[in-house]
């Protein structure tokens, strides 16, 4: 082990005045508030003025027969899944797509790789204007189509404003899994890919035996990372609702900012927060799941 | 470095330390006193409040009124309230919910002010300058929290333009609305839109004063009052179903439930629909846009031919919930002096000129009103019934499930059947969360 | 080998398709911020015919976008230094040393990169609201220290997480060397680990400030004054005040105004951010 002289010279001193602040920093600022959440969520009351009162889990008893709450958990859940599910194999396709080309990579990276790097504010404001009904560019492209009756209040109507947040979302996250999917494919050494050409195989099987195994890691990783971008949506539909109580593409995250921004239910708010910090776990403990059983079958 | 992290915070504080310090010394030296405003920045700017700022500061060395705005200004003043550091003036917005934070005592009432004499006018105090009704709408336990400012009264608007060049008359019936919707049509404009995103133009410009105009401006009060079946009353179903009656024959304008205010007022502008349920703000929100030749023009709500309501019943309120003093202002008297000042009879003549919009404050002068005021200053003379969303105002948490119920209504996720029946639970479920607190409305 | 095949052509239509969805908006972002808001909706797809440059004087004057921009210039810059710091501290001690406690330490940091600290919002702006610096007659709620100090701790996990993966793959002989002649363990690290680390130092910097420059909702609830106030509440703002005066010239102007610097950023540093992304979780 090359770091043997560290028995001899460790500097506990530099070692322990290094890691003060950070681990100060974290404990007061991440740490201390997360678990604060499940504390406030067993009170009612006004979180800063002392006047809390222990409510016991009153909080969860209406939170479990709340219609709302089970709504916008719905929506969380479709995100997670649709959202996820169609990232994750857009991102790929498109990976794969970029390492068969020979001109452009580089610029197809970058381009897709941009909605991450833009403000969610921006991406917001612009998509809504987008799906605006009278002048928003996408139902004048139906309108110029001839396809009237296709047109919709998208943001406005039930059955539109869900699925058009998701398909922002992606759009919106899709690139990062793309530059994780690419780098990961650079990976694979070429000569694995044409012991397989000459071993007879298909593109398809190439990819389903060859490539898909060798990403395994990063597929967790990358599907970990969804579950969490999707659980922890909010100022895209924050803003695409403006900033109004939303209903029909309301998440978890937007209801619990009303409840405690606008209604003054703290202790609502964090009993909401804490089912999202349970999904969130709930979710990635699932993907692991699925992940290591898959491991043993390979 | 510091200095610039904190940026003018800690001027104020020393400002503040400073100020303490220099008021133990035993010489009275003069002191500022600040008043920080925080306003509801909607469709007139808050240019008005921040000049009568500059004025009543050169008028009064000893204290600096600042006043500073947003859009979503309840966003900032909920969690200041909650925090115990709220502004000393606050004009909270529609979206605040007041209520709580009065029960908790954490606002001013402004009785003790109120009796004081007028600005300008030692023979009234300043609460005569205030037409009465107004007055009332933000009395609460015999104490007013809160005071009005501008109101607006709610109706349609249209061009009268466009009107007088194919020959159609201003509805004052559903009947005769039916009726015109049909020639509306016909020349492949819409006859009517509204700002969907924001469901409370379709409930005080269309769908309440149907229920007023049907049942009568008792059935309303019921509900406001959240009595058990109120909303099982005749007239809230048939309101209703005249709404989605209208739907079905495309009298709306196809999306508009995806519009916000000035999205759905531009399509009044741009002629795509003919009429828009709006507050009297609308010239102020569009000011820059609108044509030359276009009349913007107030009309009534048309009312039903046969109905059991007060053709003349108006809604008039106060906007964006009136004026508070919060209790832990660090100066509410020079806060109050301020507001006395804004709300002065000369400064609302000014406002109506200037903005375009009434005032709850009774003006000494008649004020030269702009041509798109004149039917609303009629209309509001002749209301023998005026009526507020009172269930708006003071119980934001039942608005929202009313809002969102309107709009499952619209959008046919549920019946006009099912809309009465599932607002109905949901007052008796807030009345119940209410428990002493509920208000009484006369 | 890689001839223009039809099934390549394919991949290209689609490629480009793609590129076309994320370009489009933001070609129309920009053109649309050069038009007036007459034309913008009678013909939104029209490209400017004469040039609004006076959409974002409006943008700049009504949203007051300068005071902001100059707020997130500072807030941004000052918590990416300490952000830079304070991992570059904790990763060495991280990546370098082996001691009880390491591993859990690090997977506490990691623990930051899984959970969403706006979930935590309530107990966080009540924490904000309680703390007052001793001698100094304020809270950190409202402030901008208090923001940064936030900024601070959230973004942590991350650069500790690839610092520390930069120490670890760092040549330990120079620092040996320097220490067997005579250096101190804190000049080690100044002045050969933390130089070393530069390239470590850069990808994770440039992606860091590029998040806090974008940063929204915990400015949203943390930063209510005006005079804190960053760019993305500047533009929300912008956006939300669009629906009672309607001027959506100037609001396009002020969205441009907002996402041009990011753009510019990233057409400089793509292979930084791209570095940034991936970093640790292709290995190699």
């Amino acid at each position: 082990m090359r770091r043997s002289t560290d028995a001899i010279h460790r500097p506990i001193g530099l070692m322990v005045g290094f890691l003060l602040p950070a681990v100060l920093l974290f404990l007061v600022f991440f740490i201390y508030p997360l678990i604060n959440v499940l504390w406030i969520s067993f009170h009612s009351g006004n979180v800063a003025s002392e006047k809390m009162t222990w409510v016991g889990t009153a909080n969860y008893t209406r939170l479990f027969s709340d219609n709302v709450f089970w709504m916008v958990f719905w929506h969380n859940l479709q995100i997670v899944i649709i959202a996820g599910i169609a990232t994750l194999i857009l991102a790929l396709g498109t990976a794969v797509a970029l390492t068969k080309i020979r001109r452009g990579r580089n610029f197809f990276r970058i381009v897709f790789l941009f909605p991450n790097i833009m403000s969610a504010v921006a991406t917001a404001v612009l998509w809504s204007f987008i799906f605006n009904p009278s002048f928003g560019i996408l139902n004048g492209f139906l309108r110029a189509m001839r396809l009237e009756e296709f047109t919709h209040a998208w943001l406005g109507e039930p059955n539109t404003a869900l699925p058009v947040t998701i398909l922002v979302h992606i759009w919106t996250i899709a690139g990062f899994y793309i530059v994780l999917f690419y780098a990961g494919l650079l990976r694979i050494p070429a000569d694995y890919s044409e012991a397989a050409r000459i071993d007879g195989a298909s593109g398809w099987q190439e990819f389903r035996h060859i490539t898909l195994p060798l990403l395994q890691d990063i597929m967790q990783i990358a599907t970990v990372y969804v579950v969490i971008n999707s659980v922890n949506i909010f100022a895209l539909v924050y803003l695409f609702n403006e900033g109004r109580a939303a209903r029909y593409n309301g998440v978890l995250l937007t209801y619990m900012y009303e409840q405690a921004f606008n209604n003054g239910n703290y202790g609502y708010a964090c009993a909401i927060g804490v089912m999202t910090l349970i999904t969130v776990l709930a979710c990635a403990g699932v993907v692991n799941l699925f992940f290591r059983r898959d491991a043993v079958e390979l | 470095m510091i200095s610039g992290l904190m940026g003018h915070s800690i001027y104020r504080k020393i400002a503040a330390a400073a100020a303490v310090v220099i008021s133990m010394l035993p010489c009275a030296l003069a002191q500022t006193k600040n008043v920080e405003v925080q306003a509801f920045r909607g469709g007139y700017g808050l240019d008005f409040f921040e000049t009568a700022a500059k004025e009543f500061n050169a008028a009064h060395p000893d204290i600096k009124v600042s006043v500073d705005g947003n859009p979503r200004v309840w966003d900032v003043l909920v969690p200041r309230f909650a925090a115990g550091t709220p502004p000393d003036l606050a004009w909270p917005g529609w979206g605040m919910n007041l209520r709580p934070i009065i029960m908790e005592g954490q606002v001013l009432p402004w009785d003790k002010y109120l009796d004081q004499p007028a600005y300008g006018n030692p023979g009234k105090t300043w609460r005569e300058t205030f037409k009465p009704d107004l007055l009332k709408a933000g009395v609460f336990n015999g104490k007013t929290y809160t005071l009005p400012f501008n109101i607006d009264c709610y109706g349609w608007w249209y061009d009268e333009t466009l009107f007088n060049k194919h020959g159609w008359k201003p509805p004052q019936t559903y009947e005769e609305f039916l009726v015109l919707g049909k020639k509306i049509q016909a020349q492949n404009i819409a006859p009517l839109t509204f700002t969907g995103r924001y469901p409370i133009y379709l409930l005080n410009g269309v769908y309440y004063p149907w229920v007023i105009s049907d049942g009568g401006i008792d059935v309303y009060k019921k509900m406001i009052n959240l009595e058990p079946g109120a909303w099982k009353h005749p007239s809230f179903l048939k309101a209703a179903r005249c709404v989605m009656d209208l739907k079905k024959e495309r009298y709306f304008q196809g999306g508009c439930i995806g519009m916000n205010h000035t999205e759905s007022q531009m399509e009044l502008l741009v002629h795509r629909a003919a009429m828009i349920p709006c507050g009297s703000w609308i010239q102020a929100e569009m000011s820059n846009l609108v044509p030359e030749n276009f009349k913007m023009t107030f009309l009534k709500t048309p009312s039903f031919k046969d109905g059991a309501g007060d053709p003349t019943a108006l809604f008039v309120g106060a906007d964006g919930k009136g004026w508070t003093l919060p209790v832990k202002g660090k100066n509410p008297d020079a806060a109050a002096e301020y507001y006395r000042y804004v709300s002065s009879p000369e400064k609302a003549a000014l406002f109506i000129e200037q903005k375009g919009t009434m005032t709850a404050i009774i003006t000494e002068r008649e004020p030269k009103l702009p041509p798109h005021l004149v039917k609303p200053f009629e209309a509001v003379k002749n209301a023998r019934v005026t009526w507020l969303n009172n269930v708006g105002d003071w119980y934001t948490p039942l608005e929202t499930e009313i809002e969102t119920a309107v709009v499952d209504m619209y959008n046919e996720v549920i019946t006009p059947q099912e809309f009465v029946e599932r607002c109905e639970v949901k007052a008796q479920e807030f009345r119940k969360s209410l428990g002493k607190d509920r208000l009484q409305w006369d | 080998m890689k001839k223009l095949t039809p099934a390549r052509l394919l991949i290209y239509v689609f490629l480009c398709l793609y590129a076309v969805v994320v370009i489009y908006p933001m070609f129309w972002l920009v053109a649309t911020s050069l038009k007036d808001s007459w034309s913008i909706f009678k013909s939104p797809w029209g490209l400017p015919t004469d040039f609004q440059w006076v959409n974002y004087k409006n943008a700049m004057e009504k949203g007051e976008l300068a005071h902001k921009i100059w707020n997130s210039v500072l807030v941004d810059t000052v918590s990416l230094l300490l952000i830079l710091l304070i991992s570059a501290m904790a990763g060495y001690v991280l990546g370098r040393f082996r001691f009880r406690g390491n591993r859990p330490l690090f997977y506490m940091f990691l623990s930051g990169m899984t959970i969403p600290i706006f979930l935590a919002i309530v107990p966080l702006f009540a924490l904000m609201n309680q703390i007052q610096i001793p001698g100094l007659n304020f809270k950190l709620l409202d402030t901008r220290l208090g923001l940064i100090i936030v900024y601070v701790a959230y973004s942590l996990s991350f650069t500790i997480f690839v610092l520390t993966g930069f120490f670890r793959s760092l040549p330990w002989e120079l620092a040996e060397a320097a220490v067997i002649d005579g250096c101190k363990p804190n000049q080690v690290f100044w002045r050969i680990m933390l130089p070393l680390a530069k390239p470590g130092l850069a990808t994770a910097g440039i992606f860091v400030f590029i998040g806090l420059w974008n940063e929204y909702p915990l400015a949203l609830v943390l930063m209510s004054s005006e005079e804190g106030q960053t760019l993305p509440l500047g533009i929300a703002n912008l956006t939300m005040s669009q629906k009672y005066q309607a001027d959506w010239g100037a609001l396009f102007a002020g969205l441009t105004i907002g996402v041009l610097p990011t753009l510019i950023m990233y057409a400089i540093f793509q292979r930084q951010i791209q570095e940034g992304l991936t970093a640790g979780a292709v290995k190699g």
